[in-house]
């Protein structure tokens, strides 16, 4: 389903000016909700609403449950907002990891509950850890994402998205894929590794990981 | 869990940065990040990758009363405020939490707030019924820590506490104002916890200190007055200061 008319399309792949726009956006938003101004919040959810319950339903797959995660994370946002720094790190990946930690601990049944407020702020830590490589991949569209995720190696796609949207240890990944956990763990690690090959070169993105050709398992 | 080794933790960074560990792994993997002297480049930049993960997703349009809904909340919700550091304080290395400690309540700490004595007996069955509701859901703790700070506050004023450290009450009354805080870490090392006014100009004036007990409800009185105070803070010290040198685990704006 499209986005709405009305909500800034922030998923179509852009040009450098755009995306310096889109981070000043984004900066000075986060400015004005460390302010208390509630109609940014607004406008960050006008920004990032669709991408939040596109993350939201690929966990829980239920649209009033998906909303109801969205609702909780701008909420939270909104509440920890002095915590963020955006000189460090990106509002819209917070946010989204915010998204997922939270529809992940609708959908945990069978493990230890995690602390939502807990894994708000061990997100702070995890989308604030390398500004520099940050300032990058936030030039990077959901399309682009979505290609290089695309081009990973069927079994470390796998194992990522087992992870991260089905919110599997990679112990149960193992099990899953009937590997070894250092198995299940290297794919992870190789995965990342290539995705952050890819998207550190924004001018090639559409050719093939030529480095990278060669690694697999 | 035990601590983790800088190898060990190097070779959890990828499950850690996706999620993948389990609560206490994940948490053993965040506490040496944030307090290992050694630069982590690799796990940082893995972390940083994920981080970026969920914008792949197509996106999927919200109903239009999600909004309205959102709007609503957040008018009734208020921020966590931050203190701004004092100037030449050394930032934390991470904007992270104190590792917080398991459990609830058991006993009541010495040190009651003066006038609540007579309370002390209702306080007692209350805190007791509470020990045997260890596993009870937070929502209700929270009802029941209400209760509590609604006995000690004999009709003052309750305004909600809250941060990474945990949550409570602060009880205002004619006399002053105490606070009451439910599932604070055990501080090692010394350490304490000190509360702090601060006024709308950001001058924090020290308003006491603490040192929970394990699995205890503190209960403390405030040393400085609320009236002009914008915000009430708690921060972790490794003594006794006079500016607070540390983000607040507990804070609440009251100018709301």
């Amino acid at each position: 389903m499209p986005a709405t008319d009305s909500a800034v399309d922030v998923t179509r792949d852009k040009r450098p000016d755009d995306v310096s726009a889109d981070v000043q956006l984004d900066r000075r938003l986060v400015s004005r909700i460390k302010n208390g101004e509630t109609d940014a919040l607004g406008e960050l959810y006008d920004r990032y609403a669709s991408l939040a319950l596109g993350v939201a339903l690929r966990v829980v797959g239920d649209r009033d449950l998906g909303e109801d995660v969205v609702h909780d994370a701008f909420v939270a946002v909104w509440r920890k907002i002095q915590l963020f720094d955006a000189d460090r790190g990106s509002v819209r990946s917070w946010l989204l990891t915010i998204v997922r930690n939270r529809a992940i601990d609708r959908m945990r049944a069978k493990r230890p509950m995690m602390d939502v407020d807990d894994a708000d702020e061990q997100a702070l830590l995890r989308t604030a850890a390398d500004p520099t490589l940050t300032e990058v991949l936030e030039r990077i569209g959901s399309h682009e994402l979505r290609t290089a995720v695309a081009r990973l190696p069927a079994a470390q796609r796998e194992a990522v998205e087992l992870a991260y949207f089905g919110g599997h240890t990679y112990r149960e990944i193992a099990k899953l894929q009937r590997v070894p956990t250092g198995t299940a763990s290297g794919r992870l690690r190789l995965a990342l590794g290539k995705l952050r090959a890819m998207l550190q070169r924004p001018d090639d993105s559409t050719a093939a990981p030529r480095n990278l050709a060669g690694i697999d398992e | 869990m035990s601590e983790l080794t800088c190898r060990q933790t190097d070779d959890l960074a990828a499950a850690w940065a996706v999620g993948a560990l389990d609560g206490a792994q994940q948490e053993a993997v965040t506490r040496h990040l944030r307090d290992c002297q050694r630069d982590h480049d690799e796990a940082q930049s893995l972390a940083t990758v994920a981080a970026v993960l969920p914008a792949s997703v197509e996106p999927v349009a919200p109903r239009p009363a999600l909004r309205e809904r959102i709007m609503a909340s957040v008018a009734e919700t208020p921020q966590v405020p931050v203190m701004a550091p004092p100037i030449g304080a050394q930032p934390p290395r991470h904007p992270i939490r104190e590792q917080r400690g398991g459990g609830w309540l058991a006993w009541l700490r010495p040190g009651l707030a003066r006038g609540v004595a007579l309370a002390a007996i209702p306080i007692v069955l209350l805190l007791v019924v509470l020990a045997f509701n260890l596993q009870s859901r937070i929502a209700d703790q929270d009802q029941v820590l209400r209760q509590v700070a609604g006995v000690i506050g004999r009709g003052g004023d309750l305004v909600r506490v809250e941060g990474a450290a945990g949550r409570g009450y602060l009880v205002r009354t004619d006399g002053g104002a105490t606070l009451l805080a439910a599932d604070l870490a055990p501080l090692s090392d010394g350490r304490l916890y000190e509360m702090w006014v601060i006024d709308a100009s950001g001058a924090a004036a020290p308003a006491g200190t603490f040192r929970p007990q394990a699995n205890a409800v503190v209960v403390a009185d405030l040393q400085a007055g609320l009236a002009g105070a914008k915000t009430f803070a708690v921060t972790v010290e490794r003594q006794r200061v006079d500016r607070p040198t540390s983000d607040p685990v507990l804070a609440v704006n009251l100018a709301r």
